[in-house]
Formats: C-alpha cells, structure tokens, sequence
C-alpha cells in the first residue's frame, strides 16, 4: 500500500464559479465544504472524512474504549453531516470541532444504551471503585489529555468543579449517575459543571474558541 | 426537569444530560437566543476539551471510508484513498521487516525477560484502563507478553491481548520524551506491519486493537502525531518465535 497524502480532486467548475461548486481541496475551508456537502458533492464528504475522520475516531474511542463501537459511531457522524449538513453552522465553529462534539455526544449515547451495557460492566465498576478516590480517577484523566493548554486550565478549576466535568465529559456519564457517583445532590452537580465551564470559557478566552 | 434551566444547558453542551432532559433544553435552546448564544459558548469550551482529549487511540479500520460510503448511499471512489487507511497500514519496505533476525536475539533474552515481568505487573489499585487491562489478562485465551529492548535485553512493556484482539500495553517503564515525540505500537499480522496506536510521550496504559494472527509488537519512537511507515529501530519488541 501506497502511503501518500490523498490526492486534490480536480476541478471540473469554471474558475468563477459559485461557492457550492468550486473546487473541493486539501486547502479548502471548512466554509467551501460546508457549502459542497450543502450541494451534496460526493468528494466534499471524501475530503470531510479525510481530514477529519482520525479526530472524529479518536473521540470516539475515547469516550467508547472499544474500536468496532468507535467506529459504529464514525459511520453515524459522517452519514449524518452528509444527510443534514445543515446542523453545522459555520459562522458558529469549526468544522472539525463540530464533528468530533457530534461524535462524543452520539458515544455518550451508546455507551448509555442497551447495546453497550455489557461492555460497560468493567466501566461502571470502574466508576464505583473511583468513588472512593475520585482524586485517583481525576489524575488520570489528566494524564490522558494532550494539550497543556488545556490541562493548565483545567487544573486551575477547583476540584470540586473539574470532577464532575471530567466524569460526565470524559468517562461520558450522565449528571445523574456523577451524582450518585460522587454522593452529591443532582442540582449541586448541574452548578458546579457549570461554574467549571463558565470559567474554562473564561480561561481559554471567547475570541480563542471562536477561531479554534 | 426541576433544576436551573442555565445549569442544565451547560450540561447539556457536554453532553451530560439524560435523552429526556436533552430534549427539553433543546426545545428551549430553540425558543431563547440567549440561551442558544450561552449553549454556543460553552460548545465551543466542550469542542477544545474534545480535542485536547484525544492522544491515545488505536487506528480505525482501513474499511471503515467503505462503509460510510455505503451507509450514505454514495458512488465508490476507489481513487482517493481516505486519511484513516493511510495510517493504518505501513509498507512492506519498513525497517520491521529487516527485525526477523533478532528472533534469535530475543530467545536469548527470554529468561532475563521472565524475571521482570513481575516487576512491570507491580500495581496498586485497579483503576480505569488499569482495570480494563487486568481484567483482559484474566480471559481465558489471552496473551501475554512482554516487549524487549533489543539492545539493552531488558523488558520496558507488557501486554495483554485478548482473544477477540483487544489489547493493552504498559509502557510505564519507557522513558519519557520530549513533548515532541511519541512511542508508537505497532503489530506484526503476517508479513504486513500495521500501526495500531500512539501512546504519546508519558506513556502509561494505552488500549489497542489488532485483527488477524498477531505475529509480533513492537515499540518505537516517533514525531508527535506518529508516522506511517516507521524508520527507527524499536526500542520495544515482542516476535512469536511459533
């Protein structure tokens, strides 16, 4: 096997031409896409999965810890920007961030359905057994984030903020079971992921996320 | 739902809400601007925590562009080859192929491996893929096997592969590298060496897949973000010598 970059799909659109149809690229933006996909050009979706489908994998994998599951979930992603890409607005994000939210949401979904119960038996335990040293849990969590960035903002929340983040965004259980994971009543849970993201909105600053 | 509707749609931006409740707050997401403008907000705090959150994954299926194809009902496009497949599989030019001869090599540090692997099984309390690993170890059928520095004969990882090719690796006894380098796993499935997963330069316990006849794993040190075909010689290494 071969293993170059995938090639640009030549252009068969007049160098004028409309936004839809012009040339769908390794350089084009996410907004040229976005309006390919619109105008349902098979490439755009080629070259959507090309630059983004490993993110879109990894997040799912992520949330999901097994590969036939995580890829269950990326085939969902993709068919559903290609059916309705709509629900991604532009001017809102990226194309790239979208998808990969898309995919952690549509992981969080399966992990908590029937299907997945099974699998999920060693994770439940897992949770129960970090209830008794979320701090444990906590700093592995941190262990597996990549971006100090990041990690640097979220060690800058109060413990009682970061934990329920990290549990319902990073293990992907519902506020209902941090709750019960963490003894706490669900409303206090609710607040304090809150309050956690109001200030990592702060810390990484609005004008940073709008561009990422 | 009876709590603060503000709570529940930062909540909801993590996904963190029950099906029940995510739908009434997008009822009202939809109704309010200011609150759609508060959901934004926060999504785009939840889509960089997503990113950051993403360092250690085994490679999806070369066949998964394939399926999505057919799943959206497109027309087959054989010439471009999707990213995910690229990372996959490496080439038959790789420098793994030139490590056949240190099967012999390897035997001869077998018994020096057996008396660390105790060492590198040493842990505390069961937590997360920890967990996940020691449960796999305890499957009827699986393998486990530790990877050796060909140059230094000493065990720097161990691994567990299930019988249905979920695996995991302990690299906790690799050195550290600078932030700008990973270790990379890679599986040896017949004469094809296929990447199977970054687990970045701290590494710990990584989760994998591998599919097929699992002929070797080996371990090596890369650029961050990983490499397709590997040029470096392995700093960990595991041959069936069946």
């Amino acid at each position: 096997m071969t293993l170059t970059a995938a090639r640009p799909i030549e252009a068969t659109s007049p160098p004028l031409a409309p936004l839809a149809t012009q040339r769908i690229s390794e350089s084009s933006e996410d907004r040229d896409l976005w309006a390919a996909l619109l105008d349902q050009r098979e490439e755009a979706l080629s070259e959507v999965y090309r630059r983004f489908g490993q993110k879109v994998y990894r997040t799912a994998f992520g949330v999901l810890r097994r590969s036939e599951l995580a890829e269950d979930v990326v085939q969902e992603v993709f068919v559903r920007i290609w059916q309705r890409p709509e629900r991604f607005d532009p001017s809102r994000g990226s194309l790239g961030g979208f998808l990969q939210l898309d995919a952690h949401g549509r992981s969080v979904d399966l992990l908590r359905s029937e299907r997945a119960r099974a699998d999920r038996e060693i994770r439940e335990q897992q949770l129960s057994a970090s209830s008794s040293s979320p701090m444990s849990l906590e700093e592995e969590v941190m262990k597996r984030i990549s971006s100090e960035r990041i990690r640097d903002a979220l060690e800058t929340l109060e413990a009682d903020e970061r934990l329920p983040i990290a549990l319902a965004f990073f293990q992907g259980h519902s506020y209902r079971r941090v709750a019960e994971a963490l003894d706490l009543p669900e409303g206090t849970v609710k607040s304090r992921i809150r309050r956690g993201m109001s200030r990592l909105k702060e810390l990484l600053g609005e004008e940073a996320l709008v561009l990422a | 739902m009876s709590h603060n509707l503000d709570d529940s749609v930062a909540v909801h931006a993590l996904n963190g809400l029950p099906e029940d409740e995510s739908a009434l707050v997008e009822v009202a997401i939809g109704f309010d601007e200011e609150l759609k403008d508060e959901y934004e907000s926060f999504r785009r705090v939840a889509a960089e925590l997503v990113e950051a959150f993403s360092d250690v994954v085994p490679a999806a299926s070369p066949q998964l562009w394939d399926r999505i194809e057919l799943a959206a009902g497109l027309e087959s496009s054989p010439g471009l080859p999707p990213a995910d497949a690229q990372l996959v599989e490496a080439t038959s030019r790789s420098t793994w192929r030139r490590l056949a001869p240190i099967v012999g090599s390897i035997a001869a540090v077998a018994v020096a491996v057996s008396l660390t692997a105790g060492l590198l099984a040493n842990r505390s309390e069961p937590e997360g893929l920890e967990a996940l690993a020691l449960a796999s170890a305890e499957l009827p059928g699986s393998l486990t096997v530790d990877l050796v520095d060909p140059a230094a004969g000493i065990a720097v990882a161990d691994v567990v592969v299930t019988t249905d090719g979920e695996g995991f690796i302990d690299g906790s006894a690799l050195p550290t590298l600078a932030e700008n380098r990973t270790y990379q796993l890679w599986a040896i499935v017949g004469d094809r060496v296929i990447s199977v997963g970054l687990m970045g330069n701290r590494p710990d316990i990584t989760a994998f897949r591998v599919e097929g006849q699992l002929a070797g794993l080996a371990v090596s040190e890369e650029v961050l973000g990983g490499v397709v075909v590997s040029e470096q010689d392995p700093v960990g290494l595991w041959l069936d010598a069946a």
